[in-house]
């Protein structure tokens, strides 16, 4: 079933100039942007920084205004809705952070940081509110006397799991978490990665994953869409993606990925030249006159790329 | 740059136009009107007064009298002073040389002792040095003008007698003269001391820190290293960096002499305008009261402007806002 | 700060809590000027505040044609004024006066500016647009004319019209100032983070954002404060400040700009000007330390 469908998304920011300060132009961040998550799955959105990937996950829980398009989250368009209409679905779309040291308010406990949305939304007795933030510090694996201390106290990757803990008290059906781990030591974020899979499995959680980093994505989505200057260039399943990139711009984003493999550093270091010079030739077969990436056109029942 | 300058003088209008008719409004609130003086005049009948005032059209609709009122101020006429017995800018005029006078003379006392305070301070900072002069800074901060003033005036002034008490220029001198200029320095010499002692605290802060942050920045280094004598090191790279902002505020620093020439003019019996505010207020002259708050309001907007400008000058990114 | 050598040399201690009270606490206890400061404005308002409950405040307003300008005495310890009047009990009912209304005014200019900072930072746009163009407006005045004329103007002058006039432009600076830092403040994510768990905008304010901005305005409280002594007594001064009925400070120093009173009866207007900067100074000091303990790089241990 398809949890959350996303129309032609777009986030355009206005840019003031002339001598009135009137628009002039816009950034347009989010660009036609569409994608469907089914229940259940991981979805990746990978693209270097500027493409609009933190943008569109931002659009979703109305951090960003959207200017067109349709957030379909179970069959309802949230896009437009006020503050107020937006309020019941708060509990059903949460959020991760990516820096886990801003987005924990300095000046709260623990305790107060996650009881935060469960005061929101529901009526607990202090002592039955203390038990439930207990049980999910314990899932998150911290231990369940640190309710009374302050963020500042923890690591980073434990004030991850504090914000992650946030976000699960409502029992949410989505989660979009925005680059959760690029913040944290490269030992800690295979650490949280395997913890995130782990509460899918038991809270039967969606995740909208947005990143950078090509390797956090591939071990953690089952299909990704991959985005560049707000639009997207190709679309398809992990495995489609990385064995079989169609767009320029995806094939020079895998080429790009790291081998720790010394004996093929040589092999993949002419590899990555082949692709830097398709790059140049090409570019104008797979952009349009603007530079803007054409629509997406299916090659496969599952696999999309951009392609005129 | 232009069009920086452009927008923000444009701001200036309705800022200008707001002003006028807040004093416009005060003016209207103040007791009395140009008649009052003759209304005690017991010559005069009260029905006469009345026809006086309809010929004056001060029973017309508000906004016919602001417009003809504002109309008149935009050629520098505020009306009669029933005090003086003349118009409002001869009055004024008189006494807005003796304020610039001593502005002038406050101003540059405060850069004379902030700029090497400050330096001294920012350069050697955390030595005894930096410390009595921080230890300057933060009594300055807390020591009000009047008191300061006051405290002044009653050693220098009166127990120990070096300087005159009161007034501009002494009696007994020609006008022209040189002597003539010597004395009115000397009558200045209290009033500005006494301001600029306690202003001068602020720039010295800000110089302090902008030296301070400066010298341990990457191209302070870089000069540093490329072996350029220390003192050249403050003369060409730090100083030129710290001292365009402090240039800059000398805009705003004016605006706050204006602004406190009400108080130090008033205990050094010096009859500039600041003293004629306090005077025609107590003497209810509401007509020079007005001229005088229209008058120094402009010369406030005015002021900030050209703070705004010079400080967009000096640093693009204040344009971009 | 620069006049004392530091002596204390303690390890830093291994937690930095954040609860701000004892973290400021500690900053205090550890400058000298400031624990000087805080203990001698303390002795001289309990002093000032119990002593005026013994002063008939009628009995020292009272003219004394037989006791006119009489030199400090054990009567009077400070002589008597023009009018035969304690300058003693005047100094001791004018600086309960002076340092009641100041408080008066800060108060009431830290939760107008504090309101308008926080609501113009936080929602930004059109609202942020409207209260910046009237702070702007606002801070350019020649202020202190205006509030003679107001003050002058004003039909029934009292305490709390006078309150409301120096409220009314003294509130700027310091909404302006916890505007900008409230801009800073909602871009991080623990603001983007409560808006997401369906936190409403009000309780994001308050209590999200203004517990981070407490030390900010705790500072510009107290500094403030000084600065209003100094005004409220400069305007009395001039002879703009408070009412006749209401002796402050500045109704004492005012008794200086006749000469006479100036050059040989110190006694009537000094000792009121060294209460105005015993005052000034002290809180300014504690100011000065409550800034650098808000200010993590300023911070000494």
């Amino acid at each position: 079933m398809t949890l959350l469908k996303v129309e032609d998304l777009k986030v355009h920011f206005p840019i003031r100039g002339g001598f009135f300060r009137t628009v002039v132009d816009h950034v347009r961040a989010v660009d036609g942007v569409s994608f469907e998550l089914e229940e259940g799955e991981t979805y990746g959105l990978v693209g270097e920084s500027g493409s609009g990937k933190s943008t569109t996950g931002k659009a979703i829980v109305k951090l960003n205004k959207v200017t067109s398009g349709k957030i379909l989250f179970e069959g309802q368009d949230i896009a437009n809705y006020s503050s107020r209409q937006i309020k019941p679905y708060r509990r059903d779309i949460q959020m991760i952070f990516q820096d886990p040291y801003s987005s924990l308010n300095p000046k709260k406990r623990v305790l107060d940081i996650i009881a935060e949305p469960l005061r929101n939304f529901e009526r607990h007795s202090p002592g039955e509110e203390k038990k439930i933030i207990q049980d999910y510090l314990d899932k998150v694996g911290l231990s369940p006397d640190s309710i009374y201390k302050y963020p500042h106290e923890f690591s980073g990757g434990q004030r991850q799991r504090i914000g992650i803990a946030r976000s699960l008290t409502l029992k949410p059906k989505l989660i979009i978490a925005d680059e959760p781990v690029s913040a944290l030591d490269v030992s800690v974020q295979a650490q949280v990665l395997n913890f995130l899979q782990d509460l899918q499995e038991e809270f039967k959680l969606t995740y909208l994953f947005v990143g950078h980093d090509l390797g956090v994505i591939r071990h953690m989505c089952d299909r990704m869409g991959v985005m560049y200057r707000g639009r997207l260039v190709e679309e398809g399943t992990s495995k489609e993606i990385y064995n079989n990139p169609q767009h320029i711009y995806t094939k020079r984003l895998i080429a790009a990925i790291p081998d720790l493999e010394p004996s093929v550093r040589e092999e993949k270091a002419i590899a990555r030249q082949k692709v830097s010079e398709e790059y140049e030739q090409s570019y104008s077969k797979y952009f349009d006159e603007k530079g803007r990436a054409y629509d997406l056109k299916p090659i496969s029942t599952t696999h999309r790329v951009a392609l005129p | 740059m232009w069009k920086f300058i452009l927008r923000r003088v444009l701001i200036m209008i309705p800022q200008l136009f707001i002003l006028s008719i807040i004093v416009f409004a005060m003016a209207k609130a103040m007791p009395g009107d140009a008649l009052s003086g003759k209304v005690m005049d017991p010559g005069i009948s009260p029905e006469r007064i009345e026809e006086l005032r309809d010929q004056m059209g001060l029973n017309d609709p508000m906004h016919t009298q602001y417009i003809r009122w504002i109309s008149n101020v935009a050629q520098g006429d505020f009306g009669q002073s029933y005090t003086h017995k003349t118009k409002v800018m001869n009055v004024i005029e008189d006494r807005v040389w003796q304020t610039v006078y001593l502005s002038l003379f406050t101003v540059i006392i405060i850069y004379a002792l902030a700029i090497p305070l400050g330096i001294l301070s920012g350069r050697y900072n955390d030595t005894w040095i930096d410390k009595a002069i921080t230890g300057y800074t933060y009594v300055g901060f807390a020591t009000p003008t009047f008191i300061f003033g006051l405290i002044v005036l009653f050693l220098f002034g009166f127990t120990l007698d070096l300087f005159p008490t009161g007034g501009t220029v002494s009696s007994k001198v020609d006008e022209g003269t040189f002597a003539y200029f010597l004395s009115k320095l000397n009558h200045m010499v209290l009033p500005a001391f006494s301001a600029a002692l306690i202003s001068t605290v602020g720039v010295v802060q800000y110089l302090r820190s902008e030296v301070v942050d400066n010298k341990l920045k990457d191209y302070v280094r870089t000069a540093r290293s490329k072996g350029i004598p220390e003192s050249k090191v403050y003369s060409r790279h730090i100083l030129r960096n710290s001292f365009l902002p402090i240039a800059a505020f000398l805009g705003y620093e004016i605006t706050g002499l204006i602004g406190g020439s009400i108080i130090i003019e008033t205990i050094f019996s010096y009859p500039g305008i600041g003293q004629l505010f306090v005077t025609s207020i107590s003497l209810r002259d509401f007509s020079v009261v007005t001229a005088l708050v229209m008058l120094t309001g402009f010369a406030t907007l005015l002021g900030t402007l050209l703070s705004d400008i010079i400080l967009s000058a000096v640093d693009p990114r204040i344009r971009i806002e | 700060m620069g006049m004392n050598v530091e002596t204390v040399t303690t390890a830093p201690p291994k937690e930095i809590s954040p609860s701000g009270m004892k973290v400021i606490w500690r900053e205090i206890r550890k400058d000298r000027m400031a624990m000087i400061s805080l203990v001698v404005l303390g002795i001289v308002l309990i002093a000032v505040y119990s002593a005026a409950l013994f002063i008939d405040k009628d009995a020292v307003a009272r003219v004394d044609v037989f006791s006119i300008y009489m030199d400090p005495s054990s009567a009077y310890w400070l002589g008597t004024d023009y009018g035969g009047r304690d300058v003693f009990k005047q100094l001791i009912i004018g600086t309960r006066n002076s340092f009641s209304i100041s408080l008066g005014i800060t108060v009431l200019t830290a939760l107008i500016g504090l309101s308008a900072g926080l609501i113009a930072g936080y929602f930004g746009g059109w609202t942020d647009n409207i209260i910046m163009r009237v702070i702007d407006f606002v801070i350019t005045l020649p202020q202190m004319m205006f509030i003679i004329v107001l003050v002058t103007i004003i039909p029934k002058f009292t305490v709390t019209t006078f309150i409301l006039i120096m409220t009314l432009f003294l509130w700027t600076g310091k909404a302006r100032l916890i505007r900008s830092k409230v801009l800073s403040e909602r871009e991080l994510d623990y603001v983007h983070a409560s808006q997401t768990l369906g936190t409403p905008h009000w309780k994001i304010i308050l209590y999200h954002i203004l517990p981070n901005v407490s030390s900010l305005i705790i500072v510009n409280f107290t500094l403030n404060l000084a600065g209003n002594i100094g005004l409220e007594t400069a305007l009395t001064f001039l002879g703009f400040g408070l009412p006749e009925s209401t002796p402050s400070l500045g109704t004492l120093i005012a008794y200086a700009t006749n000469p006479e009173v100036l050059e040989y009866r110190w006694w009537i207007w000094l000792p009121a000007s060294v209460m105005i900067l015993i005052l000034m100074l002290s809180i300014n000091f504690i100011g000065q330390a409550l800034k650098r303990a808000g200010d993590a790089r300023q911070r000494r241990g």
